[in-house]
């Protein structure tokens, strides 16, 4: 059985929504879900039909009330507004109605749904910490002196409900606290178009845990946080067998506190070609990761922000010229003796050189 | 894939030249103080010309603490093959071959991956 999320441009909120179809589907048939990265669409297949007698089973997809993850999802909701949302969204995944939708609705390619205006009991706002995009919404034209900034966006509720449950799920969300406010940084990993699996090891979600529990936000900024998350990415991948779950890159997104209010501050997507190009060519993969994990918890404290800085770069963009300045660094570092960072074993620098 | 730095950095001159580098920065049991000059100079190398000036430096500095401590030395081929490196590849890649090199644990070393 293959159902169909296709994007509508708001890779967070598209992303969210497959993985919670995925989740969805997989209660339901009570097998394996893969969720698949097509391009025009995520493809999220289940090799039996799924029961409606297994609706009650739903409920465990979401947590209870008091999980602090609500709290994430739902920053720019307060108080009674926040709980409501969580109590309607319980009842409503155990729905058969709306989860009779859903199946119906993503069984063919349909397009996405978003409107300007809202549809009394069909539609939900989407919030910006669902999707960047969904901020302030289109912009409208200026005209004469009256300013407008945009209408808020819409979605249909079932929508609204599969991207929470994606984000509750398989968000990772962490705060880099400031001395004015702190940034929230989200990451969701997009699966490739051989697919992730849910329900069966390794589950994607299990691999999602891992790395929370790992990853730190870095002190040298977002940037290194995000190549240490690739990079915790990157050793779990190494570490299957037969690598048959894969993704193809980091999805995130960063707000900022702005006087009361949360804006966006940043978003886009983070590569993993160099990692994967590291797992397919050597057996050393999971030991260079291991190294660079090292050296990201080792340079989380001021005066080392650079060989973290410098390593990111190198992921991302590497190149003779990267790799030089990475190196370069480290061996100053290791020399200052300030900080016990490893040298390299033979074998193991001569794959990253082979690799760049 | 960057062939020519895999070369390089598997060239044997550059091996040898590598461990000699690696020796005077990183001296076993703190025998000798490191040569920390001659890293800060490479580093600011921009020319070919310099870069071989540098290694005759180095070389200088490197036969003191070799004599002291009966160190090996690096060979004729090994230099003359060096130096065709430098004017083949050009300076950033040797460079960076040379400092991976400076990377390695060696085999009195504790703390490699």
């Amino acid at each position: 059985m293959e159902y169909y999320v296709v994007k509508s441009g708001m890779q967070m909120y598209d992303l969210s929504k497959a993985y919670g179809l995925g989740l969805i589907l997989q209660k339901l048939s009570g097998s394996t879900a893969k969720v698949k990265d097509f391009g025009y669409y995520y493809l999220v297949d289940i090799p039996t039909e799924c029961d409606l007698r297994r609706i009650d089973e739903l409920a465990s997809l979401l947590p209870e009330e008091s999980d602090k993850k609500w709290n994430y999802l739902f920053l720019t909701l307060k108080g009674k507004g926040r709980d409501n949302k969580i109590k309607e969204l319980k009842k409503l995944i155990i729905n058969k109605n709306t989860i009779s939708t859903i199946l119906n609705k993503f069984a063919i390619i349909n397009q996405p749904e978003i409107f300007d205006s809202k549809r009394k009991d069909k539609n939900e706002t989407l919030y910006q910490s669902l999707d960047l995009g969904a901020t302030k919404g289109f912009r409208e034209e200026i005209k004469g002196v009256v300013y407008h900034e945009g209408s808020q966006l819409y979605v249909p509720k079932e929508d609204f409900l599969l991207s929470v449950i994606g984000h509750i799920n398989f968000t990772i969300w962490k705060w880099k606290m400031e001395k004015k406010g702190g940034q929230l940084i989200m990451i969701l990993f997009n699966p490739s178009s051989e697919g992730i699996r849910i329900g069966i090891s390794p589950d994607a979600r299990d691999i999602k845990r891992r790395i929370d529990e790992s990853l730190i936000t870095h002190k040298a900024g977002i940037f290194p946080t995000l190549s240490y998350a690739a990079v915790l990415l990157a050793k779990e991948i190494s570490l299957q067998k037969e690598r048959i779950v894969k993704f193809s890159n980091l999805t995130f997104g960063i707000m900022v506190g702005s006087g009361q209010q949360r804006k966006p501050y940043g978003g886009g997507e983070y590569p993993l070609d160099f990692l994967h190009k590291i797992i397919d060519s050597t057996e050393k993969a999971t030991e260079i990761f291991d190294q660079w994990i090292n050296i990201f918890r080792l340079t989380n404290k001021p005066g080392y922000e650079d060989l973290a800085l410098y390593l990111s770069e190198f992921i991302t963009h590497p190149s003779e010229e990267t790799l030089e300045k990475y190196l370069k660094t480290h061996l100053r570092i290791f020399l200052s003796r300030k900080i016990k960072l490893k040298l390299y074993e033979y074998d193991i620098i001569e794959e990253v050189v082979r690799n760049v | 894939m960057s062939e020519k730095l895999s070369e390089i950095f598997l060239n044997p001159a550059i091996k040898e030249l590598g461990a000699l580098f690696r020796k005077s920065i990183r001296p076993p049991n703190d025998l000798w103080a490191s040569d920390f000059a001659s890293l800060v100079e490479l580093e600011y190398v921009e020319t070919p010309e310099q870069f071989k000036e540098l290694i005759w430096k180095f070389l200088r500095r490197y036969e003191v603490i070799a004599r002291k401590h009966k160190l090996k030395r690096l060979s004729e081929n090994g230099l003359d093959e060096i130096i065709k490196l430098i004017d083949k590849f050009g300076v950033k890649q040797v460079r960076a071959a040379l400092i991976a090199h400076a990377l390695v644990k060696s085999s009195e070393e504790e703390g490699g991956v």
